[in-house]
């Protein structure tokens, strides 16, 4: 679970940085209170889920930076596709550099107004579970991987 | 002479950004036709003119291996290029769209640059001239 955890860590990065131009600060804070979060399954050697909890703000900020959308213009719909696509980039990354080899299925990704609340929650039939929390000036982000059996 | 660009994604925000590159990527006059899955990308390759194709993968309905798969049926659009654009980057996965055809396959988190490259590559953009009009169509996407 460690080497998997670094690899999450760099796949979060990478998207941030090279899509959003948000550059994230790894915390030790197990921030409550996110506003919005898109879920996506995936089923192969490995199989599990991965949730991309955002605040407000950090939602807004990645619609902006992505699209070249003022702040105040920015809509729900933008922030939805902007969240759900940000949770396909980071899964689809790190299912890429955890397992090459093997071929995935995934699900579409989908968007919550009502994050599952603080972690760890458990979901059914999942027997480990990662929190990865960020901190940068545009908002707070949490991903949270979990693997089945 | 403008060519034509099929996007073929289910997030409008992937089809935006790479509606956007390709406007400030200094090619001729470029027209972006948007698609939301392969069956919609199949629905309009066959009646309109397109010179290149950017697809993802996963996709609602049908994917873009699946669209690019009854592409190479296709007499006319048999050597159509095809630039796939994907998060799922997993050998097996890029190998089927290399059987495919795919010249080019570009994985999510991506540069402009690599955009730009592929579509370069595909043969079909050239840099625009000083005084040549750089511009793209069409609809600006609504959210």
């Amino acid at each position: 679970m460690k080497e998997l955890r670094q690899t999450l860590m760099q796949s979060i990065f990478e998207v941030f940085e090279k899509m959003f131009y948000i550059f994230l600060e790894p915390s030790d804070v197990h921030f409550l209170g996110f506003d919005v979060e898109a879920d996506i399954d995936f089923k192969g050697a490995l199989k599990g889920s991965l949730s991309l909890q955002l605040s407000h703000n950090m939602a807004k900020h990645m619609v902006s930076h992505l699209l070249n959308v003022p702040l105040d213009q920015i809509t729900d719909e933008h922030i939805q596709d902007c969240a759900k696509e940000a949770t396909n980039m980071i899964c689809g990354n790190f299912i890429t550099r955890a397992d090459r080899q093997n071929a995935y299925d995934y699900s579409s990704p989908q968007f919550l107004t009502t994050p599952k609340g603080p972690w760890p929650y458990s979901p059914n039939g999942k027997s480990e579970s990662v929190r990865l929390n960020f901190d940068s000036d545009s908002g707070r982000a949490s991903v949270i991987l979990s693997l089945s059996n | 002479m403008s060519i034509t660009a099929l996007i073929v994604d289910d997030s409008r925000s992937i089809r935006e950004v790479i509606r956007r590159i390709i406007r400030i990527s200094g090619f001729g006059p470029v027209r972006c036709i948007d698609a939301v899955n392969g069956k919609e990308g199949l629905e309009i390759l066959s009646r309109e003119k397109v010179d290149v194709v950017l697809t993802g993968i996963h996709m609602p309905e049908m994917g873009g291996l699946e669209m690019l798969a009854e592409m190479r049926k296709q007499a006319t659009l048999q050597n159509l290029p095809v630039v796939v654009v994907a998060s799922d980057a997993g050998l097996r996965r890029v190998k089927s769209a290399a059987d495919l055809g795919c010249g080019k396959f570009i994985r999510k988190p991506f540069y402009p640059e690599e955009i730009k490259k592929a579509l370069a590559d595909a043969g079909q953009f050239k840099e625009a001239g000083q005084n040549e009009r750089v511009e793209t169509d069409i609809d600006a996407v609504d959210f």
